[in-house]
């Protein structure tokens, strides 16, 4: 950009200030010419005089540099134009007032004129209001109170979508970000970078700069990448100072993009990762967070949130020499690991109940519990995955462990498991495999279970 | 004396010195000013995670390097149309004046070599394998092999750098080491990276220390490597005369030393150091009994072949890693040389592929009937492939093949891999990618992903810049996941 371009730029941002000036001036012209021409305030006709001239001088000003704004385009021709020419009239307007004064006219003629100006003032303000904010930004808390225009509401939803499994990804998640996000510089009126992200068409087109959205892939998409961009950086979206995203919104549009972008799927047909399903979970009401389009044995980890443990009872199990830590951040469900704990045995398991909410994934693999010890085991409902190979349970703790309803994954590889124990299991109906190598399961006994188990993997050798 | 602590002090880094003393600084001050969190928290934002970014499929990684780069032509990516052109001139057309390796770009010709080697499809989904790999051949429906993997290295040093590191330049840290880094180890008497070598045939391809280096993360995380025969460690066994209480006297003096450095000195990597001793110490006891096969039975034995019981070799090595899996160690990676065939391929290609088909598949299987594969991530694979015309004179009986990165055959098992799959697709010469090329980067990625890591957020800053295993590049490839 050339020196004389920048300041061409400069003084046309001016625009903004300089159009307070004749709005306030003028506004007191206008009241003031309706008490001057009473005799006894004919003192205040010298400062009316002032007030027009340097009303008129303020509109004009504000008229170049309004001129010198629009260059810089980004704006919508039609709305611009009315703006524009109600702007001129009132410059033109003010600057007849002024010269009038020099001459004997009625007063009437002069009141006439005033209002004129009024009535130009409140034009011109409101066109260029709509120009920034939108042509619905003033109507719309209205039009909303009276049920109308709800589908183009600028303000927050405020009623969450009732069924997250009806609920459509675009229109009910990604539609309200932009909504608040977006769409007051990109918006039929206002076109920064030639961007409308007003309707999915000019979604689809994108810029000037080309398409905003890559379907599947948000890293080749502005609509996202922008975000990412340091705020400081000029190709920052939104632009430093205006409202900004949330992680969550970040995640949502990521999530949006990566899944194709799709205009029509529903929240329930796109995969979600657990942080998504989070997300999705806050912004909606009842049903459970959309499983479906889920491929079945992903997830190790329950769908639904629970509280975070108690630090003393995660401790207790720490000084023990356990290893226990979340399944991943923002997750308060609990993996559990007795691998450097080889002692741990029947009159310990107590220690796992107070974790009974969280603990998910157990390995107990070559540790000396027993069937005795699976009673307390038989106590923590969450469990997906339990590992008890190299121990001394048998079929007498199968009992217990029929009551592991969630449990997907079951190890008793090298106990002394038999056929009797296998029967006691067919409950699990959740049980995706069982490892069943060096024990004394026969052939026999597997294919009198297989068939009530038609999903699940038995492991023998 | 005071020489002593002078020189001490001078051993402080100018990076802890600058990260601990800045409040008093008039420069740190006014930098603290301007940017209220900058100055002091460079020092905080290199931590480990602890945990994965979000539930991971894989909770440990056996990867089964095949060092010098096995040729996917005789092994996994059958060309029958090779067999028919065979000593025919490769197409300009196909190449297309892309670059050649100094070792064959001086060839007048470049005549197609086919394999000498039968293919046959095998098990459900009927993918082809050689019959260099019968036990391989019979485990199929548990891999899935990526026909269209590639890179940008040349060259096999650079190349197996890229793949260990994710630079073709060496100072990186390690994948192992970056994991390791992220999640941390589940068993705190083993390390969480461990590295097993082995060879085929002798006077290949060297290796590196530098390809299991921590780079610039914690030296906690460097991989071990855990030698054959009776010191797998270097000097992990007390010396003769030592006895274990009198190691635990010396341990306990050395750490307040430790302690007292680390106070005057602020350098994290005594920290590091003293963490290293502990494990080193719970390592004399835990290593013996991982590394001790001697309990194994003969059918575990004759299920990784006779050399499984030779110590040192990739059968061996193998059933290590299955022990060490059972350990919950979180990254096992094993170096098999002896790969890099410019010539007498047919020979030594034979013997290099006896040497690790039979004790692969026994891993997938022993694995498996533990119940370990579903939570262990194995992979199969060489830093590039190999090209589709003979290296030097092409003869019935022989050729050679010179080094080719763009386009080469992996295979990957267990955790959260699609069963039975065929991903990617090259040309019918074997040369070029036609479908859903697979980036070293993209590799790298996804394996990170099954481990629960974002492998955009597990970053470490270093002089100035935050380095990922990925660079800035790397696409989680979703079509091979479950």
């Amino acid at each position: 950009m050339s020196p004389s371009e920048a300041l061409v730029q400069f003084a046309g941002r001016l625009h903004p200030l300089i159009i307070h000036l004749p709005i306030g001036i003028l506004a007191i012209a206008v009241v003031l010419e309706f008490f001057i021409h009473k005799p006894a305030n004919q003192n205040l006709m010298p400062a009316q005089k002032i007030l027009l001239f340097w009303g008129a001088v303020s509109a004009v000003a504000g008229c170049a540099a309004g001129f010198l704004l629009k260059q810089e385009g980004g704006y919508n021709d039609e709305a611009v134009s009315y703006h524009q020419w109600s702007g001129i009239a009132l410059a033109v307007a003010a600057c007849t007032a002024y010269l009038l004064k020099r001459f004997p006219v009625k007063a009437t003629v002069s009141k006439a004129l005033s209002v004129c100006i009024g009535l130009l003032l409140v034009l011109a303000g409101h066109f260029g209001g709509n120009l920034t904010h939108g042509s619905d930004y003033l109507t719309q808390p209205i039009l909303a109170m009276a049920g109308r225009g709800a589908a183009s509401s600028p303000l927050p939803k405020k009623v969450p979508v009732t069924d997250s499994t009806k609920a459509l990804v675009y229109a009910d998640l990604i539609e309200p970000v932009l909504e608040q996000k977006c769409r007051q510089c990109h918006n039929a009126e206002k076109q920064k970078g030639n961007l409308r992200l007003d309707n999915i068409d000019f979604l689809k087109k994108g810029g000037k700069n080309g398409p905003v959205i890559t379907a599947g892939n948000p890293a080749e998409s502005a609509l996202y990448t922008r975000l990412l961009l340091p705020e400081e950086d000029e190709k920052h979206m939104p632009p430093k100072g205006k409202p900004q995203l949330n992680e969550n919104e970040t995640a949502l549009i990521h999530w949006w993009l990566e899944q194709g972008a799709s205009f029509d799927k529903t929240v329930a047909q796109v995969p979600k990762s657990d942080l998504i399903r989070k997300i999705v979970s806050k912004l909606t009401v009842g049903g459970p967070a959309g499983n479906e389009g889920e491929p079945k044995g992903s997830s190790l980890v329950p769908v639904s949130e629970v509280d975070k443990a108690n630090d003393r009872d995660i401790d207790a199990l720490l000084q023990l020499g356990a290893y226990l830590k979340p399944i991943a951040a923002d997750n308060n469900y609990l993996s559990a690991n007795f691998i450097n704990l080889p002692s741990f045995n029947d009159r310990q398991t107590k220690l796992l109940l107070p974790l009974s909410k969280q603990l998910v994934w157990l390995r107990l693999s070559d540790t000396e519990i027993t069937d005795g010890g699976l009673a307390d085991i038989a106590k923590l409902e969450q469990l997906t995955r339990l590992e008890l190979d190299h121990t001394s349970v048998t079929d007498r703790g199968m009992e217990y462990i029929a009551r592991l309803k969630n449990l997907q994954t079951l190890n008793l590889y090298d106990t002394q498991v038999s056929d009797a124990g296998l029967q006691k299991l067919s409950a699990l109906k959740n049980l995706k495999a069982i490892y069943l190598y060096h024990t004394n399961v026969t052939p026999t006994g597997i294919e009198k279970i297989k068939s009530g188990w038609p999903s699940t993997e038995l492991v023998t050798q | 004396m005071n020489t002593l602590i002078d020189e001490l002090h001078d051993q402080m880094s100018r990076r802890t010195f600058l990260g601990k003393t800045s409040a008093g600084l008039g420069a740190m001050a006014l930098s603290s000013l301007l940017n209220p969190f900058g100055a002091l928290a460079a020092s905080d934002e290199n931590q480990s995670l602890g945990k994965p970014h979000f539930a991971p499929r894989a909770k440990r990684v056996i990867y089964l390097f095949q060092s010098g780069a096995p040729s996917q032509l005789e092994t996994f990516d059958y060309k029958p149309k090779l067999e028919q052109m065979w000593g025919q001139d490769l197409p300009e057309s196909v190449r297309n004046g892309q670059r050649l390796t100094g070792m064959s770009a001086s060839q007048s010709k470049f005549p197609l070599a086919g394999s000498t080697f039968k293919f046959a499809q095998h098990g459900k989904n009927r993918m082809w394998v050689s019959e260099l790999l019968p036990h391989t051949a019979k485990i199929t429906d548990e891999l899935c092999f990526i026909r269209s993997m590639h890179t940008e290295a040349i060259n096999h040093d650079p190349a197996v750098t890229f793949f260990q590191t994710g630079s073709q330049q060496a100072g990186r840290p390690s994948f192992g080491s970056w994991v390791s880094y992220g999640l941390g180890s589940e068993n705190r008497n083993l390390p969480a990276f461990v590295v097993l070598l082995s060879k085929g045939r002798n006077g290949d391809q060297p290796l590196y220390a530098k390809l299991w280096n921590n780079g610039f993360v914690p030296s906690i995380h460097q991989g071990v490597v855990f030698r054959s025969g009776p010191d797998p460690v270097f000097y992990l066994n007390n010396p003769a005369g030592v006895d274990k209480s009198d190691r635990r006297m010396m341990l306990d003096y050395l750490a307040k030393l430790h302690q007292n450095q680390a106070q005057k000195v602020l350098d994290p990597e005594i920290n590091q150091r003293m963490a290293q001793y502990e494990m080193a110490y719970r390592m004399q006891t835990s290593v013996p009994e991982t590394l001790d096969i001697g309990k194994e039975p003969d059918y575990i034995f004759d299920m990784y072949g006779e050399e499984s019981r030779m110590p040192g070799t990739f059968a061996a090595n193998c059933l290590l890693a299955r022990k060490l899996a059972e350990k919950d160690v979180r990254f096992i990676q094993l170096y098999h040389q002896g790969w890099d065939q410019h010539g007498n391929l047919p020979r030594d290609i034979q013997i290099q592929c006896k040497s690790v088909d039979q004790a692969s598949a026994a891993l997938i299987k022993d694995l498996k009937q533990r119940g370990l594969l579903e939570d262990t991530l194995v992979i199969w694979g060489g830093e590039f492939g190999r090209t589709n015309y003979s290296q030097g004179k092409l003869t019935k009986e022989n050729y050679g093949r010179d080094h080719h990165p763009r386009c080469f055959t992996i295979w990957m098992a267990g955790a959260g891999i699609k069963k039975g799959m065929i991903y990617g697709e090259t040309d019918e010469f074997g040369y070029n990618i036609l479908r859903d090329p697979v980036h070293v980067h993209d590799f790298q990625a996804t394996v990170m992903h099954l481990m629960g890591i974002d492998h955009e957020r597990l970053v470490f800053k270093h002089q100035g810049r935050r380095y990922r295993l990925t660079d800035v590049h790397g696409h989680v490839v979703k079509p091979i996941l479950t």
